[in-house]
């Protein structure tokens, strides 16, 4: 088995922790082990027992006749699973020692064959329901962010729109969608009533009912990716309902959002939500008030590692932020489809960080051509090093399926 | 022939991810002169770098980009200069946990000043999760008072794909029109 990783799942694991693990792993235990998504592909298991909800997810977990070796981390150092204990704080020289005594079981019955990678899914459609939710528990609250984006969810966030000529009136109409009559404009109002009111707001338009705390940043929802993404797309014909929460309320209101017993609430940053949920309405398409004609600004850059991957998300932030340009003459310039643009101004529109330059300074001088770097080369040559070093990374969040 | 040979600069206070995020972006083991802290720099970390650190990426055809890490520690910033020669900017990291982070962030763009006029800077946030304000329209708000522009990005220094923002963000600051090699 030398050369070869011994997979490790993970239940109630937050990013940190899963980074450290990645880490330690690939560096103490010179990459003998290594995470994986999926329960199905691991050898062990870690869960952290003293996080709230494990009790379910490794419920849900047994629930899926997994033959993973457990091992539980907890404050108290055991529990009722009947399978290794870890204390927390983990003593490293301990937990290599109970790894290596594991891998030397796991190697002697070869239970399940060692692979070099992560087995990549790339569908995930018959999963059962146990194990999704024991994969959305796995989930931190910005794993969406940053993340790099397969060809088939690019398509839900920035859609498949060929460029339109804008001389045309019938193109531009393809061009554009209206956000206030869908749950993008109900979600955008809560949080600007959220903020004049200083407290949590519910808003409750098509269906789906989403919580958001402007103290914290947060929103909390129990609809999943795969119901919101194409609700997004939707236009209502009746008005969104906002109603006040009370901070001594907020915590049964979340729980509220619960619609049955297998309902897991989510809870994401505000403004990874909202450039999301933009995404997903406009999918490469500008506000219908926008005047493709006219040039936009960029305040400043968005938090990029943090929110979802959009297409040459980098360069058109580099070139809107340096001075206001129309749309399609960015994209003109960077040699990209309009729909990047678009999708790309739409979600800072929806973050207040873009919107038409009116400033008659914004209009008085021609765009000048970004410069032309002498290490143009190189800096290519940079670029495409990073990018193919990334693409494990993208690999394993196109395994995740996450629609 | 002798390859091409580009700079980036990693700065920022002690405790805030250089060694971390060179060790991230680098392609062979970096080289570290980390030292046993024994200031006050001891309550944050035990180790603290007092010359630089130095990565490598190798960009194939003899080409490397070189990835400096100049030490946190006020008392050895006459290392900055030396180190900043000839680089293709600043990746600035800044641990959100500080007593004042932006008071920091405000320091180093000053100490880098010629630098960053020359070239460009794109700024990291380490360590917010474990502190959640200031917000990065904080960072950028304080940004906007000092006339400049630049990235600022929440970042984890041992996430690649953070790291790697970072860096592409600096790249297309120099140049937008720069797309990726597909070679």
């Amino acid at each position: 088995m030398k050369n070869r990783a011994i997979q490790v799942s993970t239940i109630g694991l937050n990013s940190r922790t899963l980074s450290t693990f990645e880490f330690f792993f690939k560096t103490t235990c010179k990459g003998k082990y290594k995470l994986c998504q999926e329960h199905s592909d691991a050898h062990i298991t870690f869960a952290d027992i003293d996080m709230p909800g494990t009790d379910a997810a490794i419920g849900d977990y047994r629930g899926t006749d997994s033959d993973n070796i457990l091992v539980c981390l907890s404050l108290d150092g055991e529990s009722e699973y009947g399978s290794f204990n870890i204390k927390k704080p983990i003593n490293s020289g301990e937990l290599v020692r109970l790894l290596d005594q594991i891998n030397e079981s796991i190697s002697s019955v070869d239970k399940k064959e060692i692979t070099e990678t992560p087995h990549a899914k790339e569908n995930v459609s018959d999963a059962t329901q146990a194990t999704d939710n024991v994969k959305k528990f796995n989930r931190s609250n910005t794993s969406h962010a940053g993340e790099q984006l397969n060809q088939a969810d690019e398509s839900d966030f920035v859609g498949v729109n060929k460029d339109v000529d804008i001389s045309n009136p019938r193109e531009l109409a393809y061009a554009t969608y209206d956000p206030q009559r869908m749950f993008q404009g109900a979600v955008l109002e809560g949080y600007r009533l959220a903020k004049d009111q200083r407290c949590a707001i519910q808003v409750r338009s098509l269906s789906l009912n989403v919580i958001i705390d402007p103290g914290t940043f947060t929103v909390y929802t129990a609809s999943p990716d795969s119901i919101m993404r194409p609700t997004c797309v939707l236009e209502s014909t009746s008005k969104p309902q906002f109603t006040e929460i009370q901070a001594k309320g907020l915590k049964a209101a979340v729980a509220g959002l619960k619609r049955g017993k297998n309902t897991k609430i989510d809870s994401h940053d505000v403004e990874a939500f909202l450039w999301r949920i933009a995404l997903w309405s406009s999918r490469g398409r500008v506000p219908i008030n926008t005047d493709l004609t006219k040039p936009v600004y960029l305040i400043h850059w968005p938090n990029l590692t943090r929110l979802t991957f959009v297409p040459h998300a980098a360069r058109i932030a580099s070139l809107l932020v340096s001075a206001p340009d129309t749309l399609c003459h960015i994209a003109e310039r960077l040699n990209v489809p309009q729909r990047y643009v678009f999708g790309f101004y739409s979600a800072c529109n929806a973050l207040d960080l873009s919107g038409i330059a009116k400033r008659q300074v914004d209009n008085m001088f021609e765009v000048t051509e970004a410069p032309v770097s002498h290490s143009r080369g190189m800096l290519r040559k940079i670029l495409g090093h990073i990018t193919r070093r990334s693409k494990p990374r993208e690999l394993l969040n196109q395994s995740n399926g996450e629609r | 022939m002798a390859g091409n040979n580009l700079k980036i600069i990693f700065g920022g206070p002690v405790g805030a991810g250089k060694t971390t995020a060179i060790h991230t972006l680098s392609d062979e083991p970096p080289i570290s002169t980390n030292e046993a802290a024994s200031d006050m720099t001891k309550k944050m970390k035990k180790e603290t770098t007092v010359a630089m650190d130095y990565g490598t990426m190798d960009l194939g055809g003899g080409d490397k980009l070189h990835l400096y890490g100049t030490p946190g520690q006020e008392r050895f910033n006459f290392m900055w200069d030396i180190l900043t020669g000839n680089g293709l900017g600043l990746i600035l990291l800044i641990d959100n946990t500080r007593k004042d982070p932006i008071k920091d962030m405000a320091f180093f763009l000053n100490s880098f000043k010629d630098y960053i006029e020359e070239t460009v800077v794109s700024i990291g946030i380490t360590r917010t999760d474990e502190k959640q304000f200031p917000r990065i329209s904080a960072y950028q708000d304080a940004l906007k008072q000092m006339a400049i522009t630049a990235p600022v990005f929440q970042v984890d220094a041992r996430e690649f794909s953070d790291v790697s923002m970072l860096v592409q963000a600096l790249l297309v600051s120099i140049d937008p029109g720069v797309d990726r090699d597909n070679g």
